[in-house]
C-alpha cells in the first residue's frame, strides 16, 4: 500500500475505541483520525501526537467536517437507545456526504439475545423483542443500518462480539474484578454456561480486516475467540489477577435466579421505605412526629415500625447500607449471560475476511492480569 | 482591617473559574471583602458566562489590555498552565499580589522568574495548592512533625480516575500549553502534599506512557532524604484506590483523596486500625479536651485559600503556600520529565512495544 488509508474512528474515547486508535499507530496501519464529543474525551488518546477532532456523534453537519478525507469510519459508539439510534443514521449520512468509503459499524452478539438458540449463526435472524434495553437498541440500530445502505452510498461492514474482555474493559474485566474483591461476584451454575470471549485485539484485527476485505461488505459477522470458555474460566483468571480465592466465588442454580432476584428485589424496596420513614421520622420534631403516629391506622404504623427499625438502631451504619446480605446482589443480565450454553461460530468471519483469533483466551488472561496488576496498584515497576 | 474591598481579576475562565472560583468569589463580594473589576479569557463566549456572576466586572481577551485600563489588587491566574509564569510577573511587575493556580509554572527557571518578580516589589506570590487547606492533609502534617509514629519508612500513594473534568479547552492535551500530562496536572497537587509531608526528594526513577503526546499514565519511585521510600502511581486514563498509606516505624497513616474530614490510622503490631473522624477542637486544656464542630468541608477548604490569600495582602497572614514553597513541586516534576523512561506495558505485544519505544523517543 502506497498511501496509508486514513481511519476516523468515533468513540474513540472508549474502551473498543482507543485500544483501536492505540492498535492501529502502534501497527503502523494507517492514519487515524479519533472524534470525541468533549474536551476530557482526549485524555487517553493526547498519549500520541495526532489531532482529535470534537463532535458529537448525533451531530451530522458536524460529523461531515471531521471525517472529510477519511477511507474507513469505524463507529464504535456507546450510549443509551436513543444515542445508539440517532449516532447510526448521523454518521451513516455524514460518511456518505464525506466521501467515507466503508462504514465498519460494532454491534453486538446480543441481537440474538443472551442465550442465543443452538443453531445461531451470523445470518439468524437478528431479534427485536428481548427483555433487555441494549439488546433491543443494538438489533434496531442493525436493523436501521440496513435500510440506510440500500442507497449504496457507504459499504457497511457490521461485527458482533459477545463477551469483549481485555485492558480498559469496564464491564468483563474490572467489575468482575471488583466485584470479586469486594465479595460481590457470583457464578450460575458454578459457572459453567458458555462465556463466549473476544480478547480485546482479537476484535480489533477483526475491525481492522472488515474495514480492509473485498468480501465483507454489507455483510454481518460473529467475532469471538474461536474457544471454548467457560464463565468460570473468566472469573477465575480474574480472581488469579487480582488475588481473591476462586473457590470461594459463590454459585446459584440458575432454576433458583427468578426466586433470588424477586426476594431481593422485595428487600431492596423495603429498605427503600425504612429509609424514606426514617428520613421523615428525623425531620419531623418530637410533638409533630408522635401526633402524626397517632392518626396513623394500626396496620401502618406496624408496617413503618418494622421497616424502620434497622434504620433507627444506629444512623451511621444503617444509612450506610451494613444490612447483611445472604448473597451478592443479583443481576438478571448477567445472570441471564451466564446461563448461555452455545459457543457461536466464528466460521463465516474466517472464510471471508480471513479472521484468525490470534490471542489466544490464556495469553489474553495473562495480558489482562498484567494490565490489571498495573491498574490496581498492584505491580511495583 | 481596610474598608474598602481589594479589587479582583480573574484571568482564565475556564471550568476551575465557572465551577470553583466564581461562586466563592461570589461569596465574598457579598462579604464585602474583594470585588470582581475585570475578567480576562480570550474567549469571549467565557468571559459572558463568568460576568453573569459579576455584571460589574469588565472583560479583556488579554491581559495587556486589562493593565490599560484597570489595576487590580489580586488577580487570579487560572489560565492554561504555559501562561501562568508570563501572566504573573506581569501582574507583580506592576504591584499587584498574585494567587497562581497549580501547577505554579511548567519549568523550575520559570518560578524563580516568578519568585524573583514577587520578591522585588514586595507583592504575594501564592499558589493553589489548595489541598493544604483540608484538615485531614493539616492533620497529617502534624502528626508526621510530631513524629507520632515514629520515622517515616515508606509510602504508597496512587491516584487516578478516568478524565472527567469539564475541560473547556484542549490546552490540558497539548504539551505545549499544558507542560505535560497527568504528572503536571494532578500530579502537581500529590506531589505537594508528598513534599509538605515527607520533605525533600534525594532520588527518583520515573516511567509514563507518553508516546508522542503526554501521559496519562505515570509511576514514580522516590527516595527521601528522610530515608523514607516509595511510589506514587498517578492516571487520568483510570480509576486507581485513590489512597496514600504512609507506614511509619511505629504506625501507619491512610488519607483517601479529597475527603477532608477522615484519616485511617494503626500501630504497626495491632490487628485494629481506626477510621478517625476529624472534629475542631472545642475546649482545650488538660481538664476539658473537647471536640466540636465538623470541620470545613472540600469547598470550604477552597475558601479558606481565598481568605488566606486575602488576609496575607492585608499582612494579617502569610500565605500558605508562597512561589518559593510550591516551586520545589515544580522541580521534581522537571526532574521527572528530565529523566523518564517508557513505562512498562507488557499488555501489549512486543512489535507494539517496540514501536512505543521508538514514538515515546526514550
Amino acid at each position: 500500500m502506497s498511501k496509508l488509508c486514513t481511519a476516523g474512528i468515533l468513540g474513540a474515547s472508549g474502551f473498543i475505541g482507543s485500544r483501536l486508535v492505540e492498535w492501529l499507530i502502534l501497527n503502523n496501519l494507517a492514519e487515524v483520525r479519533p472524534i470525541v464529543r468533549s474536551w476530557k474525551g482526549m485524555a487517553r488518546l493526547s498519549r500520541f501526537n495526532l489531532e482529535t477532532w470534537i463532535a458529537d456523534a448525533v451531530n451530522e453537519s458536524a460529523l461531515e467536517k471531521a471525517l472529510s478525507g477519511c477511507d474507513v469510519l469505524f463507529n464504535c459508539i456507546a450510549g443509551d437507545r436513543d444515542v445508539i439510534l440517532k449516532s447510526t443514521t448521523a454518521a451513516y449520512r455524514a460518511a456518505a456526504k464525506a466521501g467515507v468509503r466503508r462504514i465498519v459499524y460494532l454491534s453486538s452478539a446480543v441481537v440474538h439475545g443472551f442465550n442465543p438458540p443452538v443453531g445461531t449463526q451470523d445470518d439468524s435472524p437478528i431479534i427485536l423483542n428481548q427483555p433487555f434495553k441494549y439488546n433491543v437498541s443494538k438489533a434496531m440500530a442493525e436493523r436501521l443500518l440496513r435500510r440506510l445502505r440500500v442507497d449504496g452510498a457507504v459499504e457497511v461492514v457490521t461485527l458482533r462480539p459477545s463477551i469483549v474482555f481485555g485492558p480498559r474493559s469496564v464491564g468483563w474485566t474490572t467489575n468482575i474484578a471488583l466485584d470479586l474483591l469486594t465479595k460481590n461476584a457470583y457464578l450460575i451454575d458454578g459457572g459453567s454456561g458458555i462465556c463466549n470471549t473476544v480478547y480485546i485485539d482479537n476484535l480489533i484485527e477483526a475491525m481492522w480486516l472488515a474495514a480492509m476485505s473485498d468480501r465483507s461488505p454489507n455483510r454481518d459477522f460473529l467475532i469471538g475467540d474461536g474457544e471454548r470458555i467457560t464463565w468460570a474460566d473468566l472469573y477465575d483468571a480474574v480472581a488469579k489477577a487480582v488475588g481473591v480465592e476462586f473457590s470461594a466465588v459463590p454459585s446459584i442454580a440458575s432454576e433458583d435466579v427468578s426466586r433470588i432476584f424477586a426476594e431481593q428485589r422485595q428487600a431492596q424496596r423495603r429498605a427503600a421505605l425504612g429509609r424514606f420513614v426514617w428520613a421523615v421520622r428525623e425531620s419531623l420534631p418530637f410533638k409533630a412526629k408522635a401526633s402524626l403516629i397517632r392518626l396513623l391506622p394500626p396496620n401502618l404504623k406496624n408496617t413503618l415500625k418494622q421497616v424502620s427499625v434497622p434504620f433507627s438502631k444506629n444512623k451511621g451504619s444503617a444509612m450506610l447500607g451494613n444490612e447483611k446480605r445472604s448473597f451478592p446482589e443479583l443481576d438478571l443480565e448477567i445472570a441471564s449471560l451466564q446461563q448461555c450454553h452455545y459457543v457461536l461460530p466464528i466460521t463465516k468471519a474466517k472464510e471471508l475476511i480471513g479472521y484468525v483469533p490470534r490471542v489466544s483466551f490464556s495469553e489474553g488472561c495473562r495480558r489482562t492480569t498484567e494490565w490489571l496488576r498495573f491498574a490496581f496498584g498492584y505491580k511495583q515497576q | 482591617m481596610r474598608n474598602k474591598p481589594y479589587k479582583v481579576a480573574l484571568v482564565g475562565c475556564g471550568a476551575v473559574s465557572e465551577m470553583i472560583y466564581a461562586p466563592l468569589l461570589a461569596r465574598l463580594v457579598q462579604e464585602r471583602l474583594v470585588e470582581i473589576v475585570a475578567i480576562v479569557d480570550p474567549n469571549s463566549d467565557r468571559t459572558e458566562k463568568i460576568k453573569k456572576v459579576f455584571m460589574t466586572s469588565r472583560s479583556y481577551q488579554n491581559i495587556s489590555s486589562l493593565f490599560d485600563e484597570d489595576f487590580p489588587d489580586l488577580a487570579i491566574i487560572a489560565s492554561p498552565h504555559k501562561f501562568h509564569a508570563d501572566q504573573t510577573v506581569a501582574c507583580l511587575d506592576r504591584g499587584i499580589h498574585v494567587l497562581c493556580e497549580k501547577p505554579m509554572a511548567t519549568t523550575s527557571t520559570d518560578c524563580d522568574r516568578m519568585t524573583d518578580a514577587a520578591a522585588k516589589v514586595g507583592c504575594v506570590l501564592a499558589v493553589g495548592h489548595f489541598r493544604r487547606f483540608f484538615p485531614s492533609c493539616e492533620l497529617i502534617k502534624e502528626i508526621l512533625d510530631a513524629g507520632l509514629l515514629g520515622p517515616i519508612e515508606s509510602f504508597r500513594f496512587l491516584e487516578g480516575e478516568t478524565f472527567s473534568w469539564p475541560a473547556q479547552s484542549g490546552a490540558f492535551f497539548n504539551r505545549t500549553e499544558s507542560g505535560g500530562g497527568v504528572l503536571i496536572d494532578s500530579g502537581a497537587h500529590t506531589l505537594d502534599l508528598l513534599l509538605w509531608w515527607m520533605g525533600e526528594v534525594a532520588e527518583v526513577e520515573y516511567h509514563d506512557d507518553a508516546l508522542g503526546g503526554i501521559e496519562a499514565n505515570c509511576r514514580m519511585r522516590l527516595k527521601m532524604v528522610n530515608g523514607a521510600e516509595g511510589i506514587v502511581q498517578l492516571s487520568r486514563d483510570w480509576p486507581l484506590p485513590n489512597r496514600y498509606v504512609i507506614e511509619c516505624k511505629k504506625g501507619w497513616l491512610a488519607y483517601t483523596c479529597d475527603v477532608v474530614d477522615r484519616l485511617e490510622w494503626g500501630l504497626c503490631k495491632s490487628a485494629y486500625g481506626l477510621n478517625a473522624h476529624i472534629q475542631q477542637i472545642l475546649a482545650s486544656g488538660r481538664d476539658a479536651r473537647l471536640l466540636g464542630a465538623s470541620v470545613r468541608s472540600f469547598t470550604e477548604s477552597f475558601m479558606a485559600q481565598l481568605r488566606n490569600v486575602v488576609a496575607s495582602i492585608s499582612g494579617s497572614e502569610s500565605p500558605r503556600v508562597p512561589g518559593t514553597e510550591a516551586k520545589k513541586c515544580v522541580t521534581l516534576i522537571e526532574q521527572c520529565y528530565q529523566r523518564r523512561q517508557l513505562l512498562d506495558m507488557p499488555w501489549l505485544s512486543e512489535k507494539e512495544y517496540k514501536h512505543a519505544r521508538k514514538l515515546a523517543n526514550v
